[in-house]
């Protein structure tokens, strides 16, 4: 058995987001992480989905570059088909040692290409796991196009093989050899420091609710089916369709709560917490696709908690006319007559029963613990909480479990959505962190030591070698790589040619290092697969072999040449001779580049002595880091520690925590406090940040540190906006009233209305935990609670029942007709609109206590201004990407916690405190940190001081500097640099060049691609950004949409990066058309590049007019990476285009 | 919108009396979906929907409640009790309905007092009609049995719906 492990070793159980998240966390710190995944791949629910919501954002795109870290990282093993058998913990409980088995998959994964020949001749079937049985895939697959590993696997229950003992089809055709049915499970043991559970949650079984009518009509689906349905590279190619007949549906009905907030037996009890939000943008996306569509929601109770989710939900009812009816239906029907579904549903805003015919009905389904959860359980010494899910011992810390070592995150600890996923991710590594210093390489050093080559000799004429890959059949079926090869040969500064059977391979890799030593290679291209997988192996190649690791590049003959014209070999061809040409044009022109490296401060900067500042304060000073925490007032703790300590339905004594909290960090070796202070006269980059810490009695201070984190508390809305609260003596907040139970005195019998005045989960819980303590202090007391749309945290819905039970009368109140407060004859009253039986009643009330939301303190346009991060419009910070970075600003280095974030509760906002630590750590263990050199950089001779960079730029890397007295010119710092390029397509002298896609490598590509004419048909240049455009026409490739072989691409890292001069040019050059291609609005991994793009493209049409080049001839699309389908439609219809256009006026003849 | 309804004047400790009674024990467990009212056969007939009960009850408008016909209507087809998702036994809540609208004299319609008569006349609350009979004898069924009415009319004596037949 293999054995390994140490201290320093960490296991993550489960390879969706969370688990993830939580690998990569502590690998990037120099931790060795054992994932294990059960499944074959890694990726989770989260790679099924097309869509996550608030922003819409495509999810493969923003998972899949994740998803292939971990596949590189070199601190991490990756498990795949793999399952934890046994756990035993060492006598002083420091360690564990973890016995896992590794399944037999049949197929050699050192040996596998992920080509799919086996796939495509194997006659066994199977349901499509991946696409919710929706497709049946074949016996020996890959589970989708983006798997990590990108291995085939043979499912035993249906392989004809191994249960019939015939065929082995897969074997014959494997060119790689593979296919191995001798392979038995294998058993390894690692020794760990700490456990990280992420195994995330399972589906309700639609099937026997009988009334919602799936299985029983086609055309009932449940929400994962529909997501899948949504996705371009779904079953349906991203059309919406119905099962039965495959036409378009004219409406479709979702249903909120199917199997959930149940108390029936096999039904869950609790809200799973998601499917409000991902109903709407399911909704959202119908609409998007197909307009026509009517759309509605049935729901109970609105569950829209969390940033930004209100806006998403405005934006649905108002911009997409999409209905949120309320009333839950009885069943589900078909009408005998119209064939159509009939849901009969009462109205409750109408207050009629309606039947609704439609086209699809959507089932939310209830999330669920997974089967196998409570084996696990046992293995780890763990226990469930009352609903199956894995327990947090700690309603304070809740990645803690009662084994000191096993932490738990994710949906495996209860349903939440991504951006809560991600954080307790974070948080869950913040505590194992705790545990074991790590000592392994960090990701910073991640390849030692500078290329040996110095830069004379690769400066010196350019002697470039291609090497031209087989990819097995997979290029070589279609392209004719010998004639390839032989052409590459004869372009100019090409020295050395050869094809080779697998590029990647062992032996290929050996190959490439020795031709580049033996024929003194200082350029290498190589004709294979996408880089967007492969070139980090062939840079690591290079340094290998002493050449600098940019002095490579990578030409694409398979997703974007051999895959997709299949059907045209003679132009498959013609187009790898023109693909290399340009590559090679490119390689002439690299330059060897170096990483840039800063050493980092091991200090941290907390502005905000809230209950987040104090617990990342603490986490970062155990980890032996200083801390300088700054707070304005007088005092640490906030607003939790001065207002009445409590988590809503829990019996803890938080005071007595908190209290501890501030006394350790008041005591911490490592943290320094300084009180009724400010940062003030902030600059600097990630590493090495100064800052001036200025207290009220003018006291100053001036500081280094490496990295900074936001957590300033915010406050509960001033009393004088809801409901005249403050004007009258028997209205209380809920803090306030806290206070009135303690000290008890109510008469017997008297009336208390609480109304929730706020929207938040908040509001909701702290109201009915209130409530319920008011009726345990005095039974008699008559209690009735105003809400809208109940909205609680998971534990919260037995609490909103045991309420019930005890006799609270809840009021579902209008929002068109909020309750309002009144005095009569010395009484008191709430008059509020009932909503279930549509009348106006006068409550009469002794006291009223209202829920207050929070709201975001002036204090943070200060921070705002002075830290130059942006602020969202409710005056709460923004994130970077509020599902994969949901703490992180976009400026590096800096990093929010708790309500600086958006309105919280305490459980939140300590996870956002460990979290926010954890992110901050990874470069402060770091000690130095390098960046990519792919930057942007300004030649000062050109530089005429306009601003313009500075003004564009998202991350505040350039700015003005005086180089000679009177002269002022831009500047760009490395390190907040992403290398988008958007200020060098937009500089209007022309000073400014992206490093690695300059403009005269652009060019030197451009006239390369033209050089010929194409055998047939139009020409045409594309330039796809790197992430969306270009990443779609890979999943062209891997899903084989066949296009007509008319464009050559040339990759951009983003649509931002085009300049007029690109497209004129390659005009100029006769190239019969032009597409620019880059993500969808929203998705820009650079914030904003792609919208720049659309301002550049805007004036390109508007100089195309006045010349004799058809407008027409340029074309841009906005798709996102799983979009091949599209991409491949939209090429096609373009070549149509260009045809009817004819051969371009400046065509070469 | 109608006018404002002042609960001062309403049946206050209503809902506890419905609670600890034993039909009535789930009924405030509901949190309006509208589930009921959706699975309801005879719900478009009815002057309260189900799910209004539930609230009429919370609310304590007890006069509209034993004034209505809905509680008269249901046919305890116990569909709504089979699909509450929070197992309210709303069957048997319109039956405590029934009993308080008995108590308190309220309209009873004319087919639940025929109803009650045919039970205390014949012992069954349907009786056969002169088609059913005919068709009884054509297919050679056998006569329906006549039963001893006499302990039934004894115990019925002993309920309120005496009061309604004024058999007392």
């Amino acid at each position: 058995m293999n054995e390994t492990g140490g201290s320093n070793h960490v296991l993550v159980i489960g390879g969706g987001i969370a688990g993830i998240t939580a690998a990569l966390d502590l690998a990037d710190k120099g931790f060795t992480v054992h994932l294990v995944e059960k499944f074959s791949s890694i990726g989770g629910h989260m790679a099924q989905l097309d869509k996550t919501f608030p922003t819409l954002d495509c999810s493969i795109c923003i998972l899949a570059p994740k998803m292939v870290e971990v596949a590189r990282h070199p601190n991490i093993k990756l498990l795949t088909y793999s399952e934890v058998e046994r756990v035993e913990r060492s006598a002083d409980g420091a360690s564990f040692t973890v016995k896992i088995v590794k399944k037999p998959r049949y197929v050699d994964e050192t040996r596998c290409k992920g080509c799919g020949l086996c796939t495509e001749k194997c006659p066994g079937r199977a349901q499509n796991e991946f696409e919710a049985g929706l497709a049946e895939r074949k016996a020996i697959y890959i589970p989708f196009p983006q798997a990590v590993p990108a291995i085939a696997t043979v499912d035993e229950n249906v392989c004809l093989y191994l249960t019939k003992g015939v065929c082995r089809v897969c074997e014959k055709v494997c060119p790689a050899g593979a296919v191995d049915f001798d392979q038995k499970a294998e058993e390894l043991s690692v020794e760990v420091s700490s456990i990280i559970v992420a195994t995330g949650y399972s589906l309700l079984d639609p099937s026997p609710l009988a009334q919602y009518g799936f299985g029983r009509f086609p055309d009932v689906l449940y929400s994962l089916q529909y997501e899948r349905m949504m996705n371009a590279a779904g079953p349906t190619g991203g059309h919406i369709v119905k099962i039965s007949d495959n036409s378009k549906p004219d409406r479709i009905l979702f249903i909120q709560c199917v199997g959930s907030r149940s108390e029936k037996s096999e039904r869950m009890p609790y809200c799973s917490q998601v499917c409000c939000m991902y109903a709407t943008k399911q909704a959202i996306v119908t609409k998007e696709h197909e307009p026509e569509i009517d759309v509605d929601i049935l729901y109970n109770d609105l569950r829209v908690a969390g940033k930004g989710y209100e806006g998403l939900v405005e934006r649905a009812k108002e911009e997409f006319k999409i209905g949120y009816l309320k009333g839950l239906p009885g069943e589900v029907q078909r009408d005998p007559l119209t064939g159509r579904l009939v849901v009969r549903y009462m109205d409750m805003s109408s207050g009629e029963i309606t039947e609704a015919q439609t086209d699809l009905v959507v089932l939310c389904l209830a999330m669920t613990p997974t089967e196998g959860f409570e084996t696990l359980a046992k293995k780890l010494g763990i226990e469930l909480d009352g609903f199956g899910f894995f327990e947090s011992s700690n309603p304070l810390f809740n990645v803690k479990t009662k084994v000191p070592g096993i932490f738990i995150c994710g949906c495996s600890q209860g349903p939440k959505d991504i951006s809560h996923t991600v954080i307790q991710a974070h948080a869950a590594a913040a505590e194992a962190l705790l545990r074991a210093v790590p000592s392994g390489p960090s990701v910073g050093s991640r390849e030692e030591g500078k290329s040996e080559v110095s830069e004379g000799l690769s400066m010196a004429e350019p002697r470039i070698g291609v090497f031209i890959c087989h990819c097995g059949l997979n290029i070589a079926n279609v392209v004719d790589v010998k004639e390839v090869t032989e052409y590459a040969k004869t372009l100019p500064n090409v020295t050395y040619a050869e094809d080779l059977m697998y590029t990647c391979s062992k032996d290929g890799t050996e190959r490439i290092k020795e031709d580049i030593v033996r024929e003194k290679l200082n350029r290498v291209v190589v004709a294979s697969c996408t880089p967007t997988t492969h070139a980090p192996l062939f840079r690591s190649i290079c340094k290998e072999a002493g050449l600098n690791p940019h002095l490579f590049e990578m030409v694409n003959i398979r997703e974007h040449d051999s895959w997709v014209h299949s059907h045209y070999p003679e132009e498959a061809t013609e187009k790898a001779k023109d693909l290399i040409s340009m590559g090679v044009a490119k390689a002439a022109l690299l330059e060897p580049l170096e990483e840039f490296s800063t050493s980092v401060t091991p200090t941290a900067l907390i502005v905000g002595g809230s209950v987040a500042g104090l617990v990342t304060a603490k986490v970062i000073g155990d980890a032996g880091f200083k801390v300088l925490l700054v707070e304005k007032s007088e005092k640490l703790g906030g607003r939790f520690l001065s207002e009445y300590p409590h988590i809503p339905f829990r019996e803890v004594d938080v005071k007595l925590e908190l209290e501890k909290l501030v006394e350790a960090i008041e005591e911490h070796n490592n943290v320094e406090v300084f009180l009724s202070s400010t940062a003030t006269e902030f600059k600097g980059s990630i590493g090495n940040f100064e800052v001036s810490i200025q207290s009220n009695s003018g006291e100053n201070r001036q500081a280094t540190v490496g990295i900074v984190i936001l957590s300033p508390d915010a406050m509960e809305v001033s009393p004088e906006e809801a409901y005249g609260y403050g004007k009258s003596d028997s209205v209380y907040s809920v803090p306030e009233f806290r206070r009135m139970i303690e000290h008890g005195g109510f008469k017997e019998g008297e009336a208390i209305g609480y109304i929730i005045y706020g929207g938040s989960e908040r509001c909701y819980a702290e109201a009915l935990d209130s409530a319920l303590e008011v009726k345990k202090s005095n039974p008699s007391l008559n209690v009735y609670l105003f809400y809208e749309d109940i909205r609680l945290p998971l534990e919260g819905e037995k609490f909103y029942r045991k309420a019930r039970d005890q006799g609270i009368v809840f009021i579902r109140f209008d929002e068109r007709f909020k309750p309002r407060i009144y005095t009569e004859e010395g009484r008191k009253f709430i008059e509020a609109y009932d909503l279930t039986l549509h009348q106006r009643f006068s409550f009469p009330v002794d006291r009223i206590v209202i829920s207050l939301p929070l709201e975001a303190p002036e204090e943070n346009g200060e921070l705002s201004s002075t830290f130059k991060v942006p602020l969202n419009d409710e005056g709460f910070f923004l994130e970077v990407h509020p599902k994969m970075r949901p703490i992180d600003f976009s400026s590096d280095g800096l990093f929010m916690a708790g309500t600086a974030h958006s309105p919280q509760s305490l459980t939140e906002a300590i996870m956002q405190g460990l979290a926010a630590a954890s992110r901050a750590l990874t470069p402060l263990v770091l000690k130095e940190l390098t960046v990519e050199p792919l930057i942007a950089v300004v030649d000062d001779e050109r530089c005429v001081g306009c601003g313009t960079c500075v003004s564009l730029c998202e991350y505040n890397a350039p700015r003005m500097v005086q180089s000679a007295p009177g002269r002022l010119v831009a500047e760009i710092d490395p390190m907040l640099c992403k290398g988008c390029g958007t200020c060098a397509a937009r500089c209007p002298g022309r000073a400014i060049e992206a490093k690695g896609f300059t403009r005269a490598q652009t060019m030197a590509m451009i006239r390369a691609a033209l050089a010929e004419p194409s055998l047939e048909g139009p020409k045409a240049v594309a330039f796809l950004c790197n992430w969306c455009a270009y990443a779609g026409a890979n999943t062209a490739g891997v899903s084989r949409f066949r296009y007509p072989p008319s464009i050559r691409i040339i990759r951009m890292m983003c649509s931002g990066m085009i300049d007029p001069t690109h497209v004129l040019y390659a005009f100029m050059q006769g190239a019969d058309g032009v597409l620019v291609g880059g993500c969808k609005r929203a998705d820009c991994h650079y914030i904003s590049g792609n919208l720049e793009a659309e301002v550049t493209l805007d004036k390109i049409d508007e100089m195309l007019k006045t010349t004799v080049i058809d407008p027409e001839r340029l074309l841009n699309i906005w798709i996102s990476a799983g979009e091949g389908n599209i991409f491949a439609e939209k090429v096609e219809e373009f070549t149509e285009k260009l045809k009817s256009l004819g051969p371009s006026p400046y065509k070469k003849r | 919108m109608e006018r404002t309804l002042n609960l001062s004047k309403v049946d206050g400790v209503f809902l506890e009396k419905v609670m600890s009674s034993h039909t009535g024990r789930t009924v405030s467990y509901c949190y309006q979906c509208g589930t009921c009212s959706s699975s309801c056969p005879v719900v478009e007939e009815m002057d309260i929907k189900p799910h209004e009960m539930v609230e009429m009850i919370k609310l304590g408008l007890t006069e509209a409640l034993s004034q209505c016909k809905a509680i008269w209507q249901c046919t305890t087809c116990y569909m709504c009790t089979e699909r509450c998702p929070q197992e309210v036994q709303l069957t048997t809540i319109v039956l405590g309905l029934r009993d308080m609208a008995m108590r308190e004299r309220a309209v009873i319609p004319e087919a639940v007092k025929e109803s009650c008569k045919n039970l205390y006349d014949t012992g069954r609350l349907v009786t056969l009609s002169q088609f059913q009979r005919q068709q009884r004898e054509k297919l050679k069924l056998p006569n329906v049995p006549q039963i001893d009415t006499e302990p039934t009319k004894g115990m019925i004596k002993n309920t309120r719906v005496a009061n309604i037949l004024e058999v007392k």
